[in-house]
């Protein structure tokens, strides 16, 4: 061990859709911090060829493993379902074991990085997982170069319009129109139906769309991506009709 | 005459139809994922359900409970199934498993089953309804057969309740733009197209509904 650290009391556990990413994002980590524990978990084996996915036996094989040997664990996930079987290996092992995992979440090769950067420091199972879930905030997620074409202030490509389909028969009628125009009011944000003003029921009339017509919904605001979802998910459904 | 209670052996049927009716529609499902994720749900599912139900063939003890049957389910999908749907099914089964520690299940028994496998669900997912999920099927269905049991349906009846309603949600899917999983970073493309787990799931759901009409036949 060096100097005046404490010896790590965390290992890490990578999960991976594919062993070489494991593999690779282990490397990287270890580079920065040789002295922790890292296991790289990935891929799936189907009929003893690698398919791309994550195995639950073999994240609770690693986990317990490393439990055994008494360190705190903490396990990262490179896409969503890699995060779904850790949280299954959460729930498998027993309450006492699994008080010393976590599952922080986190980019995850800067996650990992920093986890065992933390790790190697000799600090404490949550400031671990602290360190992989700062990493998006903390190193700006890999800040780019910077020549993406400029949008507008406040706009970001995820404020693109949405289209869905009037999930009702009778159309944007005065009830409907009214449903959407009290929706809107509730949230901080400009919304817009094909481009008539969401909150204006008269507009909404004017649109004169019958039932199952595709609409486009856009929104501006500091509240425009939750505003945009609900007025979406409410024309989907028919806003009260069917 | 229809029987008010199911047994283990309903329970190792279901999960047998199962795998087969996944089976049948493994091109169809791999082609809705295809479109919205990574394209091989239907394959993994199918090869995960194939495990099962050959493990199930060949116990090393035999099942007595309900329970049993579905924890053998549950940890072999976990290990076989590979993609999202495998801790999502293995949790599903996991939790219906532990309310399910008995030999025969009454139509509470299969409402109580059905509302595990929503909660474990919700629980490893972390999505809502409306989130275009497989939980857009497993809300629907457990709604419907904690309604039809209300109104004293035999288990065949509830679950017949539970998968009309799957279906249903699962087509009011291609509506919705996904917010979850792979599927989310194609954001509004997502419309149109219904979700791959949605459409497992109402599978799944009618494999129970069969085996337990298959019940019925031989008790009559």
């Amino acid at each position: 061990m060096t100097g005046a650290t404490a010896p790590a009391r965390v290992a890490l556990v990578l999960v991976a859709h594919a062993a070489e990413l494991a593999r690779g994002a282990a490397t990287v980590a270890r580079q920065m911090a040789p002295e922790v524990t890292i296991d790289a978990v990935g891929g799936f084996w189907v009929d003893g060829s690698e398919a791309l996915g994550t195995d639950v036996d073999a994240v609770l094989a690693a986990v317990s493993r490393r439990l055994d040997e008494g360190y705190d664990v903490v396990v990262l996930g490179d896409l969503g379902s890699a995060v779904l079987t850790a949280g299954l290996v959460l729930e498998l092992l027993e309450p006492s074991r699994a008080a010393r995992v976590r599952v922080p979440g986190g980019p995850f090769v800067e996650g990992a990085v920093a986890a065992a950067v933390r790790a190697a420091g000799g600090s404490a199972l949550d400031e671990v997982a602290a360190a992989s879930r700062d990493a998006a905030s903390l190193w700006g997620a890999v800040a780019g170069v910077g020549n993406d074409p400029q949008l507008p202030d406040g706009e970001s490509p995820g404020d693109a319009p949405v289209r869905v389909r009037l999930g009702n028969t009778t159309g944007l009628h005065a009830r409907p129109a009214a449903v959407l125009a009290r929706l809107v009011a509730g949230f901080d944000a400009k919304v817009t139906v094909n481009d008539a003003p969401a909150e204006s029921v008269f507009e909404l009339m004017k649109l004169a769309v019958g039932g199952g017509a595709e609409l486009e919904v856009a929104a501006v605001g500091p509240e425009a991506v939750p505003a945009r979802e609900a007025v979406v998910a409410a024309i989907a459904s028919g806003l009260g009709e069917s | 005459m229809e029987t008010v209670v199911l047994s283990v052996t309903w329970a190792i049927d279901w999960m047998r139809r199962a795998a087969v009716l996944v089976d049948a529609h493994r091109t169809e499902l791999s082609e809705l994922d295809r479109k919205i994720g990574d394209g091989d749900h239907g394959d993994n599912l199918a090869r995960g359900l194939a495990a099962v139900s050959a493990k199930l063939e060949a116990p090393s003890q035999p099942p007595a409970l309900v329970g049993d049957v579905l924890r053998t389910a549950a940890t072999t999908l976990m290990s076989t199934v590979g993609g999202a749907s495998g801790p999502l099914y293995g949790t599903a089964l996991l939790r219906a498993a532990r309310v399910s520690a008995r030999a025969e299940l009454d139509s509470q028994g299969v409402v109580v089953l059905l509302e595990a496998c929503l909660e474990g669900v919700r629980d490893r997912g972390g999505a809502a309804v409306g989130d275009k999920t497989m939980l857009d099927a497993w809300a629907p269905a457990a709604e419907a057969a904690a309604r039809a049991a209300t109104q004293g349906a035999s288990p065949a009846q509830v679950l017949r309740a539970a998968a009309l309603a799957a279906r249903e949600g699962t087509a009011g899917t291609a509506l919705l733009t996904a917010v979850r999983g792979r599927a989310s970073y194609l954001g509004e493309a997502s419309v149109g197209v219904a979700d791959p787990g949605a459409a497992s799931t109402a599978l799944v759901i009618e494999a129970a509904h069969d085996a337990a009409v298959a019940t019925d036949r031989c008790a009559a």
